[in-house]
């Protein structure tokens, strides 16, 4: 009887643990409600992930997200200037996305400033996550 | 053996959950793995006796604009990254390799690119171009570990050269 009382306890450590990563996310989107978000749309954010904006540095060229994370989500991108590598941002493929919170507001910080000239709003970084997690 | 197995479990499930919670790493995280981590995703995690002190503190307040790139970080990051590098940084301490980097910087030079530094020119006057930024397998001085394969673990030796698509470099 003791054994599967402590294999219970161990499967539901398990469980807590692959459910992590979407706590993760979910978590992340909350706080974006917090602090002022409404609802959050997949819609917006892929047209947010796909819209142009001009380059600042090469007049008549623009970037996009897809400029270095690809067309195809679920292949990996290529950063267009050092040409490193940028592993898929697909979940279904890559399990490592939007597992770490720090490391989202990182990338939204630097990558926002790349393409837009500016930081995201917590309502456009939640549409773009809500986005990105169905692919 | 029943010890053991309930021993194991025990252990299994607290795995998951500090998992879960989590505690993936054993350590805690130093500045130096912080330093590999933050650092080392884009591009080597150079060694910080390549430059000097002031050098590291003038790039760590302009991540903003890292060499054409937005490398923001947050700001307690920053700041440990700033006590790390400063430690080991060229001009702390006895640093024998970091007065080597330094031959020709003026102390009111405050050198960015550690391939302009004049050393590291003079290291690497005898490669031609088409072995290293023409060499599409190189394409540019900042990737030592293209070459250099011990280069992540701080190793610079010319015996562990190995230029891609060319022969051993001492041949």
């Amino acid at each position: 009887m003791k054994i599967p009382y402590r294999l219970s306890f161990a499967l539901l450590g398990s469980l807590i643990f692959t459910t992590c990563n979407a706590a993760t996310l979910d978590d992340v989107l909350d706080s974006y409600q917090a602090a002022g978000a409404t609802t959050f749309s997949a819609a917006r954010g892929e047209t947010l992930w796909t819209t142009d904006h001009p380059d600042p540095e090469s007049p008549g060229k623009v970037r996009n997200c897809s400029t270095c994370h690809g067309k195809d989500l679920s292949q990996p991108g290529r950063h267009v200037n050092t040409g490193k590598e940028i592993e898929a941002m697909a979940p279904s493929v890559n399990d490592k996305r939007y597992t770490n919170a720090k490391t989202i507001e990182k990338w939204f910080t630097r990558n926002c400033k790349w393409v837009l000239g500016r930081e995201c709003m917590p309502q456009e970084k939640g549409d773009v996550l809500s986005y990105l997690r169905t692919k | 053996m029943k010890l053991t197995t309930s021993g194991f479990t025990v252990w299994l499930a607290a795995g998951a959950m500090l998992a879960a919670a989590g505690v993936t790493h054993a350590q805690p995280e130093t500045a130096g793995s912080l330093y590999q981590k933050e650092c080392g995703t884009c591009h080597m995690a150079y060694p910080a006796e390549f430059l000097p002190s002031r050098s590291w503190q003038k790039l760590l307040t302009t991540l903003d604009e890292h060499f054409g790139e937005n490398a923001e970080l947050a700001p307690e990051d920053v700041q440990a990254l700033q006590g790390y590098l400063e430690a080991n940084a060229a001009d702390s301490g006895d640093n024998r390799r970091g007065r080597k980097m330094l031959q020709g910087i003026d102390a009111r030079q405050t050198p960015l690119r550690i391939s302009l530094l004049p050393y590291f020119v003079r290291k690497h006057d005898e490669v031609p171009e088409r072995m290293s930024i023409g060499n599409p397998e190189v394409k540019s001085m900042s990737r030592c570990d293209s070459c250099h394969t011990r280069a992540r673990e701080g190793s610079f030796s010319e015996r562990e050269v190995h230029i891609p698509g060319y022969r051993d470099w001492e041949d």
